[in-house]
């Protein structure tokens, strides 16, 4: 009897746990069957052959043909179906990423994964990428429609042919976690989450917890408005001042402002600027441990990109050249997927986003573009009034709207989620003090409008009306034509709040500092055909003091600015430019801040009286020149100092203050703090003797001399620890590495880590620490002249999302070894193999 | 004094997991082809379960209406194995990249992401479902029930045992 109960509960169990799964194990039955589960991914690593297609919903035939390395150039009689055969051609190549970007944006991760990401989940439901999607599709009109819905049919005309077919990618039929149907929301929520990634910061909670720790003076002084270090803004003024434009009304993520409670208007207390201090610096904490549970990147960290054009006599032939490299996280796939789409008025090339239609970064037949992170403040938060389910705004207790969600947890039970609404935004602290946030990223703004309308302009003109739109995330078009024109614009919304409110600190909900408008258009950072010739972005702050505009702190994640004069000056350098000399730019491993600061370096070292081991590391840096090739012994010593010499200065402090580093690594952590680096430079430099090398109680270096031969010691002394042997042996790479991992998170299906050089200094970055994932995710170079635009570009991966693909990391080789591609041609069908389309 | 054979012979009161005498190699063989044959059409169809139950079919009692069970569970688990494997060897007979997508599923699976480990997970599946779908069948049938096979080796069985006075004093 035993033995049969063993036997039917063993086999029960067996084919429970194999045919449903259990907690987060999938159903490997299903799963693994050999000729059913994942199993017939292998269909999808095939090698692309040439073939005729049914498409449900298209008016005329089409064709996408592919060359030899992928690259695709889709062909359509109409822009409807250019973009229905686009959303088929990225959901066959890309559909387990695309169905993983709108579940992150929706709140569905963990439905896919389980517990683990309930945290993600939560977050996004709260800030609303799926409300605002919802909000911006119920107003998308016209040519933007029409894209999203041709889109939407071809993602799913894709969706039918494999669910046919059985052919699913390897992740569906691992988890039993099939795709739904793609809908133009979906599309505008990849939107969104792309929004969120470069536009959605702490900075304000940073800052609130910085200034509990270290004091409101120190504060101020180190992380000021205006960076201490010089600066090469592109658009040095003059500027005007123009009456604000009012924020579009945001219906979906923030409450209407106007309803009352009208038998308890006015009880609540007077409207107010100032806030209850140390419950919003616990609020701040609060949310922070919050948004550490996020996946990485899910909000801004790094601000690495490069945008340049020339004109005139800075260019060696033709009309203007422009490059463009944005920096982001470097991921197998990509962000990207290349591809060139022709139609009737319609030509254009370039790195497209797999879930949106259009083309972000790249060129038509009359001009290039490409883009930067503006790095802005758009991010408020409020400290809000609140009782029961109303908050205190404006004299009177107001009802907050209030959202339920239902978050299906794979392996575990539905869990519900109230978010509770004011007029600034969504309440995102879970205890204590309630603090709403107000981001621009949530205000329904027409991208992908002012991207057609970008991708179809012929002029500066027609290029700045398109992006007229353009509201969030802030970037900095930089633009070339073949006219021979140039120029860059940074269109979006910069809030704006009244006189004397500190926006780049949490502030108070009761009315006094609610936003009251945003920059104007025609005031917003710009410059056209620059007597110098030269436009450099480098995500550094785009404007200088003079602007009459509140455009964020030195915290606000603006890059300390070493890119970009150091971009100016190699342009300026290698003039007459040519695409050659832009690639080499593009790959360029000089770290400028150590050009700057090695000759106060070595000479502190020389009259240190160095002796043994630490002498012949400072030899080493003598005759250095900055680069951080994998190959160079100095670039070790030289970053690993840097670090030192960081904390040899600011440790103390952060020591004596209790500086909540765990909170934020990267918002609070020395080392990832900006204005410490810029600050550092510029006592290096000009004020030696500052008082911050003292320390909180007086016993630290005093000078700068002092210090850097303190780092320096601590610096040799940690080298030969870790990689022993003479100081000439301890090369960049054996502590530097590039790695690009699998969006999955898998082992062994990304690529690297592999010796690498850079750092987050220099032109090709590395940024993430010392095995980097974030850095050049595309390079394009397009010349232009009357003779049409000629582009090449690269990134760091495939086309193709399966593992199984000749095209999953193909691109890799070239763009480790600074080389490029041809930009596939908007209407050509001669590439190796075609898909010939039928409705 | 007790006969020498009773010793010799097995009991029908043996356990259901103890053995019988070995089935001949050409019973193995069948049991291994129709195994297999089972597991590949149960993979091509989606019936992942088709190897449990060959395991149940492979433990009953040796009887005509299964003719799983006249060779023995090893062979149903060496052929559910190999027809587990043929849907795979196929896949890259085509020319499609079955090792490397091994290798991704193990990855993505979090496994080492090896395409031996996949190929490894999959035997031990199909072995596995093989030997759990055999022990219930002998659960619910012991070898008690082999009296009432009709099969030669059954039988044959059943009337040695039968004419065998189990205690001498009856």
């Amino acid at each position: 009897m035993v033995n049969l109960v063993g036997a039917a509960v063993v086999s029960a169990l067996l084919l429970g746990v194999l045919g449903f799964g259990f907690g987060a194990i999938p159903a490997l039955g299903p799963a693994l069957d050999p000729g059913r589960g994942a199993w017939t991914s292998a269909a999808g690593g095939q090698p692309v052959s040439s073939e005729r297609l049914h498409l449900q919903g298209l008016t005329a035939a089409a064709t996408v043909s592919f060359n030899a390395q992928g690259l695709a150039s889709v062909s359509a009689g109409s822009t409807h179906d250019m973009f229905l055969a686009l959303g088929y051609v990225h959901a066959k190549f890309r559909l387990s990423e695309m169905d993983a970007e709108r579940r992150l944006g929706e709140g569905r991760l963990a439905e896919l994964s389980g517990a683990s990401n309930l945290a993600s989940d939560e977050f996004e439901l709260r800030l609303g990428l799926l409300r605002t999607a919802q909000n911006e599709w119920a107003r998308t009109t016209g040519a933007t429609r029409t894209a999203l819905l041709a889109y939407a049919q071809g993602v799913n005309d894709d969706i039918a042919q494999v669910r046919a077919a059985g052919d699913w990618p390897a992740l569906f039929s691992l988890t039993g976690q099939y795709p739904r149907p793609w809908t133009p929301v979906d599309s505008l929520v990849i939107q969104g989450v792309l929004t969120q990634e470069l536009d959605y910061t702490t900075g304000p909670l940073d800052y609130a917890l910085l200034q509990k720790s270290l004091g409101q003076p120190k504060t101020a002084d180190w992380f000021p408005t205006l960076a201490t270090n010089a600066q090469t803004p592109y658009d040095p003024g003059p500027y005007v001042k123009l009456p604000l434009t009012p924020v579009a009304a945001d219906l979906a993520s923030s409450a209407p402002s106007g309803a009352t409670t009208a038998a308890l208007a006015g009880s609540g207390g007077a409207t107010t600027r100032s806030v209850d201090s140390a419950a919003v610096t616990d609020a701040a904490a609060s949310v922070l441990d919050q948004l550490s549970q996020l996946l990485p990147y899910q909000i801004h960290h790094f601000p690495d990109s490069n945008a340049w054009a020339a004109n005139g006599p800075a260019v060696a032939s033709g009309a203007a050249v422009l490059g463009g490299d944005p920096h982001l996280p470097q991921t197998l796939p990509s962000i990207w997927y290349e591809v060139a789409l022709s139609a009737p008025g319609y030509q254009a090339a370039g790195a497209s986003v797999p879930g949106v239609p259009g083309i972000l970064l790249g060129h038509n037949a009359h001009i290039a573009w490409s883009l930067t992170d503006t790095q802005n403040s758009a991010t408020f938060y409020y400290a809000e009034k609140v009782r029961g389910s109303q908050y205190y705004s404006d004299g009177a207790w107001r009802p907050m709207t209030v959202v339920h969600y239902e978050i299906p947890v794979r392996g575990g039970a539905t869990k519900q989620l109230t978010v509770d609404i004011t007029a600034h935004g969504p309440i995102i602290s879970q205890h204590g003090q309630k603090m709403a946030v107000d981001w621009m990223g949530n205000v329904p703004s027409d991208d992908l409008g002012a991207l057609l309308g970008v991708n179809t302009a012929a002029n500066f003109t027609e290029f700045k009306a398109a992006l007229a739109s353009w509201h969030a995330p802030t970037q900095n078009f930089v633009y070339a034509d073949t006219s021979g024109h140039i120029g860059v614009i940074a269109p979006g919304y910069y809030p704006q709040v009244p006189q004397g409110c500190q926006p780049w600190l949490p502030m108070s909900g009761t009315g006094a500092c609610d936003i009251d408008g945003v920059i104007p258009y025609q005031a917003v950072p710009q410059a056209y055909d620059p007597p110098s010739h030269l436009i450099a972005t480098d995500n550094q702050r785009p404007v200088s003091g003079d602007y009459p505009y509140y455009v964020g702190t030195a915290l606000d994640f603006y890059d300390p600015g070493y890119r970009a004069a150091h971009a100016y000056s190699a342009l300026q350098a290698a003039e007459p430019l040519t695409p050659a000399k832009i690639a080499a730019l593009q790959n360029d491993l000089t770290d400028p801040l150590a050009v700057r600061l090695l000759p106060a370096v070595n000479q502190a070292l020389a009259d240190a009286g160095l002796s043994g081991e630490d002498q012949q590391a400072a030899a080493a840096l003598q005759d250095w020149n900055g680069d951080m090739s994998q190959d160079s012994a100095a670039a070790s010593l030289w970053w690993t100092f840097w670090g030192s010499y960081l904390n040899t200065v600011f440790a103390p402090w952060w020591q004596a203050g209790k500086v909540p580093v765990s909170k934020d690594f990267f918002g609070l952590g020395i080392a990832g703090l900006a204005p410490l680096a810029e600050d550092l430079e510029t006592w290096t430099l000009s004020d030696p003797s500052n008082a911050a090398f003292a320390g909180p109680k007086g016993h630290g270096p005093k000078s700068a001399q002092a210090a850097i031969t303190a780092a320096f010691k601590k610096t040799v002394a940690h080298l030969d620890t870790k990689l022993g042997g003479a100081p000439a042996t301890w090369t960049w790479g054996k502590l530097h590495t590039r790695e690009f991992p699998s969006i999955t998170g898998a082992d062994g299906l990304g690529y690297g880590p592999r010796p690498a050089g850079g750092d987050p200094f220099t032109e090709d970055a590395a940024d993430g620490g010392l095995n980097a994932e974030t850095g050049p995710s595309w390079r394009m170079i397009a010349s232009l002249s009357s003779a049409g635009v000629q582009a090449q570009g690269v990134y760091p991966g495939g086309q193709s999302e399966n593992p199984a693909s000749p095209w999953y990391q193909n691109l890799i080789p070239l763009w480790w070894d600074g080389k490029y591609l041809p930009v596939p041609v908007p209407g050509d069908t001669s590439g190796l193999t075609t898909w010939r389309l039928n409705g | 004094m007790a006969s020498p054979a009773i010793p010799a012979e097995p009991t029908d009161s043996a356990a259901p997991a103890r053995r019988g005498p070995a089935a001949p190699l050409t019973a193995r063989l069948v049991t291994l082809v129709e195994a297999a044959v089972a597991a590949v059409v149960g993979a091509w169809i989606g019936a992942w379960w088709v190897p449990f139950v060959i395991g149940v079919a492979a433990g009953l009692p040796r009887a005509k209406w299964s003719p799983l069970s006249r060779g023995g569970v090893l062979p149903a688990v060496a052929g559910a194995i190999i027809g587990w494997l043929i849907p795979v060897w196929v896949l890259a007979l085509r020319g499609q990249p079955a090792g490397a997508t091994a290798r991704a599923v193990a990855g993505l699976a979090g496994l080492p992401p090896y395409a031996g480990v996949t190929i490894a997970v999959l035997a031990l599946l199909a072995a596995l479902q093989v030997w759990v779908g055999a022990w219930l069948a002998r659960a619910v049938f012991p070898r008690a029930g082999r009296s009432l096979a009709t099969d030669d080796l059954g039988e044959q069985q059943h009337r040695k045992n039968s004419a065998t006075p189990r205690d001498p004093q009856t």
